[in-house]
């Protein structure tokens, strides 16, 4: 990203400061109304990890659509780039593929499947680049890089659809990854996408304030697949995609352990052998079935029980690890791409 | 929880062992062994078989280490 004078660097302050604070007051004002509201209609689900099994309101992905709309409809709007527009109707199509799931029990397949549905704006909309970032070069792909946007978006949104089984775990995960990304999109990206990252970055945080341990509100599928849709699709319009997977390996490797070990797309709901149990003071211990699926949480298990909260801190310290990466990552193809220069 | 972070190093460290034989070998690949005269999307279609092929090599190899992890750790097959 190259800024050609002050007045230019001080203008994309201006916008990134309005859309983050837009996407994060919108969520932050907006939360508490809807939790009141699910909870007076009676949505709610237990939350079976605690010994008072709290009824925790769902979903809230539509606050935070509402949140991601509002901020990138202004960005878009300051800067008429179709790469906002991409990244707004892949987000939204996610999130109607959650809504449905969240109002309806589909089958395993569905929301892999619909979500191929959610990549298409990036591709009809032409946001994407042919020169892939490979960390120390870039790689011309034409053919290529159209079924890596088809698989990216699914992908990503499952797989943190996937980590979703804590208190704050998506959230919080999110957030962590998000750091890597918009670095990388800011240095190798553009301007716009940039100011993206930032609107899911501030959403992410708004939202982890209610989603944090103990949960007050659960994000549901709508809210889990248009946080990794929307991830998805600012790695693929920032030219950032390596660095996102880097900075997303333990939830990937989350969703690569399940499905080798399950051998087929399905359902947590659907497993009759759980990957982990609830110890008689509701602390989380790793299953000793052979048949239970190998999760993360069922590896970070292994050496003995933990509370949820330890859990979820260990889940976070995988987090951090992984983003360390990708920021190192960055720094190395700062150098072979950028050759020191942004 | 040191094993998982030696785990998602490895993976990490693969990962850009793989990006640079792509950039270095798979890349340059018209100049290099079509001496740059095909079409534009023949060399895209062999890059692309390649790529695809690394990418399964990198899933089995995957594949390997989270057996030999599971094996050490939970002591299951």
């Amino acid at each position: 990203m190259i800024f050609s004078d002050i007045n230019s660097l001080i203008m994309v302050l201006i916008y990134g400061v309005f859309a983050s604070a837009i996407s994060f007051l919108t969520v932050y004002f907006a939360m508490p109304k809807a939790i009141a509201f699910l909870l007076e209609k009676g949505m709610i689900v237990q939350d079976y990890h605690k010994s008072e099994r709290p009824k925790v309101p769902r979903p809230a992905g539509p606050i935070l659509i509402i949140g991601v709309t509002l901020s990138l409809m202004v960005i878009y709007c300051l800067t008429f780039n179709e790469k906002i527009l991409a990244i707004l109707f892949t987000t939204v199509i996610a999130f109607i593929i959650g809504f449905i799931d969240d109002k309806k029990v589909m089958p395993g397949w569905f929301k892999p499947v619909a979500l191929l549905i959610a990549a298409l704006p990036i591709l009809l909309l032409g946001a994407y680049d042919t020169n892939l970032n490979l960390i120390f070069g870039n790689a011309f792909i034409p053919l290529l890089y159209i079924p890596v946007i088809l698989i990216a978006i699914p992908v990503i949104g499952n797989t943190i659809n996937s980590i979703d089984v804590l208190n704050g775990v998506a959230s919080g995960f999110i957030l962590i990854a998000c750091i890597p990304l918009i670095i990388s999109v800011y240095i190798f990206g553009n301007v716009e996408v940039f100011l993206a990252s930032l609107s899911l970055f501030f959403v992410t945080l708004a939202f982890y304030k209610f989603h944090k341990f103990p949960s007050k509100i659960f994000p549901g599928d709508s809210g889990t697949l248009l946080l990794g849709a929307m991830y998805g699709a600012i790695a693929i319009t920032g030219k950032s995609e390596l660095i996102a997977i880097i900075a997303l390996l333990p939830a990937i490797f989350n969703s690569f352990l399940f499905l080798s070990s399950v051998k087929r797309v399905v359902e947590h709901r659907e497993i009759t052998a759980r990957p982990t149990s609830l110890t008689d003071d509701f602390k989380l211990s790793a299953s000793t079935d052979k048949k239970a699926p190998i999760t993360l949480l069922r590896l970070l298990l292994v050496d003995g029980p933990l509370s949820e909260h330890e859990l979820v801190n260990r889940i976070f310290k995988l987090a951090i690890f992984s983003s360390i990466l990708a920021l190192i990552s960055i720094v190395i193809q700062y150098y072979f791409v950028l050759g020191g220069k942004i | 929880m040191s094993s998982l972070f030696l785990l998602i190093g490895v993976i990490w460290f693969t990962l850009l062992a793989i990006s640079a034989f792509l950039v270095i070998f798979i890349a340059p690949i018209d100049i290099v062994i079509f001496n740059n005269r095909t079409d534009l999307y023949i060399t895209s279609i062999v890059q692309a078989t390649i790529a695809i092929l690394i990418v399964l090599m990198l899933i089995a190899f995957l594949n390997y280490l989270k057996k030999l992890y599971i094996q050490k750790k939970l002591h299951i097959e």
